[in-house]
């Protein structure tokens, strides 16, 4: 195992483990179908039963190529583990502030939502100019309330938790 | 040629037809070029008007926003690795690593050049052999066929955009995976659905598409600056020579027929039409290594063959009123809308309309020549505007096409999953191409895969005395055993590169 690195033996059991969880939950589907012999769990065991075999070979061809061809994702650990704690909390918020904005979506509606979320993603890009920061938010905003709201009527959320319905509503009832 | 006189005098004779030509044109260009929405998103909103149009100008103009938006898309896909459509994915695959690399202009060129000159051919080739395509179609390929060339498209796309053969087969099959949620395509049942409604209806492909592209575009370019080693791509307006384009000669010619062949497929239309022909074009290169980091022929071999398409999707719809894909399945609707019921008959009932729509897409794919090459001039700069200004704009047009599918806010947060769930499997070396074709091709493999069996008795010897089914199965197992080869023996050119884009 000395020729393999943690990364890529941790992959590997990743997608082991993957085609383990992805088999037991096809018990759950693992009916006959009167006109089809193979069933409903015939075509995802095969492709799992793949996932397992293609799992194998890289796993084999990873050994067998050794630590001096590391794959890409160990090549790049070296300058992963030098970046700073800043620069990781910062990647993580700028995969994760998205999220939120779609978590928060359905609460407080897109028309209250996303002016905050253009200025944060903004912030956290490191524009820190003031006038840029009111100036392309609003940009942004107007620009997909005219497109989306104005010219093709597009239904999108406006929230159900109060205040933030009323406000769509406003804001709704201004626009059009 | 008196039909196709007769449709164009027909078209160009009427004001109003020309505006709702020019208007289709420039709509689905426009619609097809901006991030987020798509031609899809015009054809949906104008459908209910439709009504008020003449059967003529309505299925006309549907048939203008087809071709111009297949074009369109491949501007966003280029410019932003956004496809305006799944048949528009495989342009992203080589067009924005060009783009990253400051060839946006020929990449962008080289998409107006052949989406124009594939989609004239398709035309060309549809008003001259529909009746008689449309008879060897359905006689020809069935259920059997559509899977050996689902087989031998996935067995072509493991090859392409991974670090290793091993992942780019892992990538296939993860998409694949990702189809079989949802009900299955046979019996109706229940798969991974883990108790909640809005899974049985399966993964829409739209947000994960927008996910694996866009949005994990915007996150490995943040990343960049986040690390200081973002560079801005170079805005260049040199469009592709004579040369380079005599060059990809037989890409072109290849890429049409694969488009056209593919476009008549009934369900699968565009989209394998695209990928079959950026496949085929890596199957023959020379130099594999290159593609998915910037390669000409990439763009071309995608390009060419979706518009190749475009013209051929007309010929299941027409002559059996079978669509190929979701506009032409709008098609359907404006049919009905006008009380017209498409298929054969539309032919002896209707030959004027027919011929109208032939003269229009022909036209049409003329008139993005030119066009295209003053869009290009103007979309091209929007490149200028710094990248931390555009991300949220990006995620923000993905977010309201992702919603605008379903109305559904978890539309959204499964494509800002896509997109960090891609982030990291780009790290890694694995091919967001290869699961996007999973995905795509998944259902359709299945659901044929399934009706293949019950026609051939669930006995292979039934299966292989198709020949066009043993020949595209038999490819895509000999390209399978090639590659393992090359694997084992340790010859593959690994496509990873520290100085390339990881787009795919």
């Amino acid at each position: 195992m000395a020729r393999l690195s943690r990364g890529q033996v941790l992959e590997v059991a990743f997608w082991l483990a993957f085609a383990v969880l992805a088999y037991a939950f096809s018990f759950g589907f693992d009916r006959e179908i009167e006109i089809y012999k193979f069933g409903a769990a015939g075509w995802p065991r095969v492709v799992i039963a793949l996932i397992v075999v293609a799992a194998l070979f890289q796993l084999f061809q990873a050994w067998r190529d050794g630590k001096t061809k590391a794959e890409p994702a160990a090549a790049k650990a070296a300058p992963d583990q030098a970046r700073s704690r800043s620069d990781m909390i910062r990647i993580a918020l700028v995969l994760g502030l998205p999220v939120a904005y779609a978590a928060l979506l359905d609460i407080s509606g897109f028309y209250f939502t996303t002016p905050i979320f253009i200025v944060a993603y903004l912030w956290l890009n490191g524009e820190r100019r003031i006038g840029w920061l009111i100036g392309v938010p609003l940009g942004i905003y107007c620009f997909l309330l005219l497109v989306f709201t104005r010219l093709l009527y597009v239904g999108l959320p406006i929230g159900y938790v109060s205040p933030f319905y009323e406000f769509s509503n406003w804001l709704l009832v201004l626009i059009k | 040629m008196e039909n196709f006189l007769q449709g164009t005098a027909t078209l160009f004779g009427d004001p109003t037809s020309i505006m709702i030509f020019v208007g289709g044109l420039l709509g689905g260009m426009l619609f097809g070029a901006v991030p987020g929405i798509s031609m899809l998103t015009l054809a949906a909103i104008i459908l209910p008007f439709s009504g008020k149009l003449s059967a003529s100008d309505a299925i006309m103009l549907y048939s203008v926003i087809y071709c111009a938006g297949v074009f369109g898309g491949a501007i966003t896909a280029i410019l932003f690795n956004i496809p305006g459509a799944p048949e528009n994915a495989p342009t992203a695959f080589d067009g924005y690593p060009m783009t990253v690399k400051g060839q946006a202009g020929r990449a962008v060129g080289a998409a107006v050049l052949c989406s124009a000159f594939g989609g004239t051919c398709s035309a060309l080739l549809m008003m001259s052999a529909t009746p008689t395509i449309a008879d060897w179609a359905i006689s020809a390929l069935g259920p059997p066929e559509i899977f050996a060339l689902v087989f031998f498209g996935l067995a072509v796309a493991s090859s392409v955009g991974a670090s290793t053969l091993w992942k780019g087969w892992l990538s296939v099959l993860l998409g694949l995976m990702i189809a079989t949620v949802g009900l299955d395509p046979v019996g109706g049942v229940k798969r991974y659905d883990f108790g909640f409604t809005y899974l049985l209806a399966g993964i829409h492909f739209i947000p994960t598409i927008l996910g694996f592209f866009a949005v994990s575009e915007v996150f490995v370019q943040l990343e960049k600056r986040v690390k200081g080693t973002y560079q801005a791509p170079k805005v260049n307006l040199d469009f592709p020579s004579f040369m380079e384009f005599w060059k990809l000669k037989f890409a072109v010619i290849r890429s049409v027929v694969i488009g056209f062949f593919a476009g008549i497929l009934p369900g699968i239309g565009a989209t394998l039409a695209a990928f079959m022909g950026y496949n085929e074009a890596v199957r023959w290169s020379k130099h594999k290594e290159r593609f998915g980091k910037g390669e000409l022929e990439g763009v071309v071999s995608s390009e060419t063959a979706n518009n190749a398409a475009t013209g051929a999707a007309m010929i299941p719809l027409l002559a059996l009123g079978l669509p190929g894909g979701a506009l032409t399945a709008m098609m359907v609707g404006v049919f009905q809308i006008h009380g017209i019921e498409a298929g054969p008959l539309v032919f002896m009932n209707s030959n004027d309309l027919v011929w109208v729509v032939f003269s229009a897409m022909f036209f049409a794919n003329i008139a993005i020549f030119f066009l295209g090459w003053l869009q290009t001039k103007t979309v091209v700069h929007l490149l200028r505007v710094p990248f931390h200004f555009l991300a949220p704009a990006i995620l923000l047009f993905g977010s309201v096409g992702a919603y605008a599918v379903r109305g559904l806010a978890l539309d959204v947060m499964i494509m800002f999953i896509a997109g960090i769930v891609a982030f990291f499997l780009r790290r890694s070396g694995y091919s967001v191409a290869g699961i996007v074709l999973g995905l795509i091709l998944g259902k359709i493999g299945e659901q044929n895969f399934a009706q293949a069996m019950q026609l051939v008795h669930y006995d292979p010897v039934n299966f292989f005395s198709r020949p066009i089914a043993a020949l595209l199965t038999l490819g895509g197992a000999l390209t399978i055993v090639a590659n393992v080869v090359k694997s084992l023996r340790g010859t593959r050119v690994s496509v990873d590169d520290e100085s390339a884009p990881k787009t795919t």
